[in-house]
């Protein structure tokens, strides 16, 4: 095939376009995963594509973020699991009819037909009594179903930060940087995990003193010998946290600041700083 | 890839709700471009990126970044939301028709055939007025290449071409 007859018909201009049918689009996939001129050339269009709507950019109007932002909750919300289904009760069985036939006649009678609404009272209370059990227990079944659920969703999600974690931390580009003490805070060290290529950053503050109350720790990234703020560590635990995102980074440093954190760090707070 | 486009496709592998936050932060701007010119309704332009953003949500994990890049995806998604929109409103955007079915390649008609010309950025500007009227009646109008052979009375492999040498045009411009 001659590609780049192939690529000057215009079809993957097409293809970013969305212009194309499923067998062009298929068509055009495989031949882009087969050749790397074609692959090369649509990169490039996309990149032009977005370009081109980068330079027609409009503000859209305020207030649009949170609606969509809400829109996505609602939606995840309906992904939980469904709803259980409600327990019905089972009907309590009728209380026993008394229809007691008195008659004068027979006193036997009567007493039979006295034991036998005795009788059936007790049962008919048994069974209710024994209803009423089942149905409590059925309503403990289906709350720790429910629970059972909802642990099951916090262990995925668990395992999805873990697996995430795992990723991030094995990926090569990923480097692993140990800051060290200051004068005021000799002892203190604290391990960045900052992936260049994605910009994410993850710190382990297992080394750093318990800050006093009111009091936060603060991570700044340092480009071009600018502090940028990466946020404050949460208060208390020394699990693997993550960070803000920082595309490029010559160092990183940790300030003590007020709780909740500063615009600008307190220099004179720096607690561990190190070099990427 | 950029690298706040590895992490927004990360995030929305995992099914991460921050990656659409993400999304509307960095690319909100020019999908509401987009959809704007092709809509010319601040509602209904809204209501488009929202749902196009609650589709891109729903089926976040059937993206697959082999098959191209994040933008041309999230694109696509918006803007056929946008197109249903206008479909269902009963309004496509006219072709002016009498005047396209005479277009000279003369420079006089120009303004008269682009009276639509604002918020038209000025590099798309640059282009020729025929290489011009192409990319804005695929890409912001919305015209499939049929319709756009079809109005223009062009045969289709010649819509292609030309539309490939205006977006070569235009990255020309762009780079500058």
């Amino acid at each position: 095939m001659n590609v780049q007859e192939y690529i000057a018909t215009g079809i993957l201009e097409a293809y970013v376009a969305g212009d194309v049918t499923d067998q062009e689009r298929r068509e055009v996939a495989c031949l882009s995963s087969i050749y790397p001129e074609i692959k090369e050339a649509l990169t490039q269009l996309e990149d032009d594509l977005e370009q081109l709507a980068r330079s027609q950019a409009m503000n859209p109007p305020a207030g649009l973020k949170e609606s969509i932002m809400a829109a996505i909750e609602a939606e995840k919300a309906k992904e939980s699991p469904a709803p259980l289904k409600n327990v019905t009760d089972e009907p309590v069985p009728k209380p026993v009819a008394e229809t007691v036939a008195e008659t004068r006649e027979s006193n036997t009678r009567w007493y039979y037909a006295a034991a036998a609404i005795l009788i059936m009272g007790v049962l008919g209370y048994w069974g209710f009594v024994q209803t009423q059990r089942v149905s409590n227990l059925e309503q403990d079944l289906i709350t720790l179903q429910s629970e059972k659920g909802e642990m099951e969703q916090s262990l995925i999600a668990a395992q999805q930060d873990v697996e995430n974690t795992l990723a991030l931390l094995a990926d090569p580009n990923t480097k692993k940087l140990q800051l060290g003490g200051t004068d005021n805070f000799p002892n203190a060290r604290l391990t960045v995990f900052w992936n260049a290529a994605s910009g994410r950053t993850l710190v382990q503050p297992k080394d750093l003193p318990k800050p006093e109350s009111g009091k936060q720790y603060q991570l700044w990234v340092l480009v071009d010998g600018q502090p940028i703020d990466m946020g404050v560590l949460p208060l208390d635990g020394d699990k693997l946290t993550e960070m803000k995102l920082a595309e490029n980074a010559d160092a990183f440093a940790i300030t003590l600041e007020k709780e909740g954190g500063s615009p600008t760090p307190t220099l004179e707070q720096m607690v561990v700083i190190g070099n990427v | 890839m950029h690298p706040i486009e590895i992490t927004i496709v990360e995030k929305l592998l995992v099914r991460d709700t921050a990656a659409i936050s993400l999304i509307y932060d960095h690319y909100g701007d020019a999908l509401y471009g987009m959809v704007f010119k092709l809509l010319k309704d601040e509602d209904l332009a809204k209501d488009a990126i929202q749902e196009g953003l609650v589709n891109v949500w729903k089926n976040s994990d059937s993206y697959d970044p082999k098959k191209g890049r994040l933008f041309t995806w999230l694109l696509n998604i918006v803007r056929n939301k946008a197109l249903d929109k206008l479909r269902s409103i009963g309004r496509k955007p006219e072709i002016q028709m009498s005047v396209l079915g005479v277009y000279p390649e003369g420079e006089d008609h120009q303004t008269e055939v682009y009276t639509d010309n604002m918020g038209l950025h000025e590099t798309v500007a640059k282009l020729d007025p025929g290489k011009r009227q192409l990319i804005e009646l695929s890409f912001f109008k919305g015209y499939t290449h049929d319709e756009i052979a079809q109005n223009l009375d062009m045969p289709l492999g010649t819509v292609k071409t030309r539309i490939r040498s205006a977006l070569k045009e235009l990255r020309t411009i762009l780079q500058r």
